[in-house]
């Protein structure tokens, strides 16, 4: 079920009266883990199984985990829960891709076999919550925490459903504790939560779906090379919408779990504001990197082990961030793009420093520039549809090949797109890591008001132009 | 909520004033909600198949008033013959209904068969409720609200104006509910229409010119494997040629003629077939374009049209 969808106000609407209803705190628990299912059983029900299968897993594993005081017992469920989730990721996730390439390479030895294409269904969501079911297994197996003592309550934070399809990927020990306190109705919360929503599916609908999408759709869906501007042009674009649907589908997530009560970790912190790598990665898909982070990078090794190990277990993580994105090479080579800036910055960290005379105002101005300049370059690999596309997008972009083809003008909507997308940059980098929870709660009430009748408005006015959301396909 | 309100309220009353219309947009997810209710057992079903003649002539609401203890389900698609879906309901063990199938003798050309192929296998393989649901509560959404029709989309407004330095103005189509086109042809130049849908159609057989009589033949009993499918279990079909007038008629039968190609279809086929020349009085419609009817000639045509076809219905 899809956010902006009108099957999802009627949802919400039920969900919300039964959730203030006169029941026990117990009985609307149950209600929310049925709404859960329903909305995930809305886009396939077969797929319910996968869920409720991971969902016992890795009950059952964090149990035994915790029962048992043999370091090797403790290891070997781990193991069990790490290859039944990843191996499900896998299958599920990179199978087609596997075999696809398994055919070029054979073809290319002379042998040839069939392989139907996307013959295996993604079971949306699996990506993320899959992450989460391993997650509370390794935070019981770390000594972080004790296994949960509610299976409700515990099914509820893996099936969530403001959260499930693309996250924000959420902590047992951030989620868990929630379910404790029976939830009553808190109208400043409650408007606080409709307003993330509206904001979110504006974002989505109108910035991401009705200005960037279409121009940036002209340009990477064609199979001619397009001039340089269009070429730049689009890649600027599609950096903005990727943020607007990301961000925006965050925020739905999160207003939708404010309005029930509940606190999702925000996901996004003026990614376009950040003035380095590692500081684009504390603002930019933020669960997905503290979860990188503590599960993987730390697993890894982290920075204990000396500086060329650092180095590696840097590269390793983001290039399987990557990965995790989906079974495209023009994917993996973004997260490899990301590690290669990582270690870079690494390795340069205190010996390239900007002349001291600069006020701080303009080296802040300059780095962010830079580091606009950089992303950009690692969402035209990202949203290439293979790497030949890649290679002539940037050969273009950087003047080695050219083309007569202009794809994008300066029309309206060309127009109107710049704006847009110098209004998103002048408020993240105003804003900088303030949070929008804070500056909607601190806002006037009629500013407020007419800026969330503005989201209304442009949200129906872009009636027809919505797509599902990007990270849907993860 | 009032700004929001007050300001699509005058936004709407705007957008009549300049005399457009709700209009519903057709995608693979609400015709297949059509469908799965054409589809469903029962045999007080009128089903219509066809393509743009059937969608702009056809008056649902006349249908309704004539067969009231039946339901209409229109899933005709503009611009594609419809022996696809004529395949579908035949395939489907559950349809007793009554289907009437708008064709002309090219509808059988073997590369024109499966022009709805793709909408059906949409339906088929990758049918979901939800999808089809929401689609349909966004189709009642944008029957009864002008802005929410896709056309009027603000890129679309922003593009035309940038091209034509105004607002753009009202089409002379637009869909209802029930999938049926409305054509008003006062909105529109009928003559220049005319000429393009002449000009369109005579380019159109020029490029694909009928097969030779030996290789249409065969094509028949193709439909009538079908028809005979549903018939056989109890259900009706009815092969309808919707008429052309002006030089388009001439075209046709210049390119396919009567004699030679639905005749012989008539004589062949399970079903009745039965053509607009056989029915009193339908020669008579004007139609602006040569093509389709205008909507205020809806109903007396769709109710002369049932006179004379062999369609029995409560």
């Amino acid at each position: 079920m899809l956010f902006n969808s009108i099957t999802f106000l009627f949802f919400l609407a039920i969900v919300l009266i039964l959730h203030y209803s006169p029941l026990s705190w117990s009985a609307k628990k149950t209600n929310l883990l049925i709404a859960s299912y329903l909305f995930y059983a809305a886009w396939n029900p077969y797929f319910v199984l996968l869920l409720l299968m991971s969902t016992l897993l890795d009950w059952k594993v964090a149990a035994r985990i915790y029962a048992s005081v043999n370091p090797r017992e403790r290891k070997f469920w781990l193991v069990i829960s790490l290859l039944v989730n990843l191996g499900a990721l896998a299958f599920f996730k990179y199978t087609n891709f596997l075999m696809a390439n398994l055919v070029v390479v054979a073809e290319t030895a002379g042998i040839s076999f069939a392989w139907q294409e996307n013959s295996i269904v993604l079971p949306m969501g699996i990506s993320f919550y899959t992450f989460q079911t391993i997650s509370y297994s390794m935070d019981v197996y770390r000594g972080k925490m004790k296994p949960w003592n509610s299976l409700k309550d515990y099914a509820l934070y893996v099936s969530f459903f403001p959260q499930l399809v693309a996250g924000p990927i959420v902590r047992s020990n951030e989620f868990l504790p929630q379910c404790v306190e029976p939830k009553v109705f808190d109208g400043k919360g409650f408007s606080v939560g409709l307003a993330l929503l509206l904001i979110g599916l504006m974002e989505k609908v109108f910035l991401a779906d009705s200005v960037f999408a279409p121009l940036v759709d002209s340009v990477f869906q064609t199979e001619q090379v397009p001039d340089a501007m269009s070429a730049w042009a689009a890649s600027y674009f599609f950096t903005m919408q990727i943020f607007c649907d990301f961000a925006g589908y965050s925020l739905c997530a999160i207003g939708t779990a404010k309005c029930l009560g509940f606190r999702l970790p925000f996901n996004f912190n003026s990614p376009m504001a950040a003035t380095g790598f590692s500081d684009y990665w504390t603002r930019w898909h933020i669960s997905l990197s503290t979860w990188l982070r503590d599960y993987l990078y730390f697993s890894l090794g982290g920075n204990r082990l000396g500086r060329s190990k650092t180095l590696r277990n840097l590269m390793l993580t983001m290039a399987l961030g990557g990965l995790w994105h989906g079974a495209k090479w023009p994917v993996i080579l973004w997260g490899i793009y990301h590690g290669v800036l990582l270690v870079s910055e690494r390795i340069v960290e205190g010996k390239i420093r900007l002349p001291v005379m600069l006020p701080e105002v303009l080296r802040i101005f300059l780095l962010r520039l830079m580091m606009m300049f950089f992303i950009v370059i690692s969402f035209t690999i990202f949203r290439s549809e293979s790497i030949g596309q890649v290679g002539s997008l940037l050969a273009v972009m950087f003047g080695f090949t050219d083309s007569e083809v202009t794809v994008l003008s300066w029309d309206m909507t060309f127009q109107i797109a710049i704006l847009a997308s110098l209004a998103l940059i002048a408020v993240q980098w105003i804003w900088n890591r303030k949070q929008i929870i804070k500056v909607i709660e601190n806002s006037n009430f009629l500013l407020r008001g007419l800026g969330l009748a503005a989201c209304v408005i442009l949200i129906v006015l872009s009636t027809g132009q919505s797509d599902g959301f990007i990270y849907f396909q993860f | 909520m009032l700004v929001t309100v007050f300001s699509l309220f005058f936004y709407e009353r705007e957008l009549r004033d300049r005399g457009f219309l709700p209009s519903v947009d057709l995608h693979e997810d609400l015709w297949s909600w059509h469908r799965m209710n054409a589809g469903r057992s029962g045999d007080d079903k009128l089903v219509l198949l066809g393509a743009s003649r059937l969608l702009l002539d056809t008056s649902m609401a006349e249908l309704k008033q004539r067969y009231p203890g039946s339901s209409v389900h229109m899933l005709g698609l503009n611009g594609k013959y419809p022996l696809s879906t004529l395949e579908s309901l035949a395939n489907d063990e559950d349809f007793t209904g009554t289907v009437v199938v708008s064709l002309n003798a090219q509808a059988l050309e073997p590369f024109y068969w499966d022009m709805q192929q793709d909408y059906v296998d949409h339906y088929e393989d990758q049918f979901s409720f939800y999808l089809s649901l929401d689609a349909w509560l966004k189709s009642i959404y944008q029957s009864r609200l002008v802005f929410a029709d896709s056309s009027l989309a603000w890129p679309k407004l922003v593009n035309y104006y940038d091209k034509n330095e105004r607002f753009m103005d009202p089409g002379y189509t637009t869909r209802a509910l029930d999938l049926s086109i409305r054509g008003d042809f006062e909105r529109v130049d009928a003559e220049r229409l005319s000429k393009h849908f002449y000009n369109e159609k005579l380019k159109d057989y020029q490029d694909n010119p009928p097969t030779k009589l030996e290789g249409w033949l065969p094509q028949i009993e193709k439909v009538n494997e079908m028809t005979r499918k549903i018939i056989d279990r109890g259900g009706h079909v009815v092969l309808l040629r919707l008429p052309t007038s002006n030089g388009h008629w001439e075209l046709d039968d210049e390119y396919y003629p009567k004699e030679t190609y639905w005749d012989r279809l008539a004589e062949r086929s399970y079903a009745p077939a039965v053509h607009f020349l056989d029915i009193d009085g339908l020669s008579d419609f004007d139609l602006p374009d040569t093509s389709h009817l205008d909507f205020r000639d809806r109903d007396r045509f769709t109710s002369t049209l049932f006179d004379g076809l062999p369609v029995e219905l409560k």
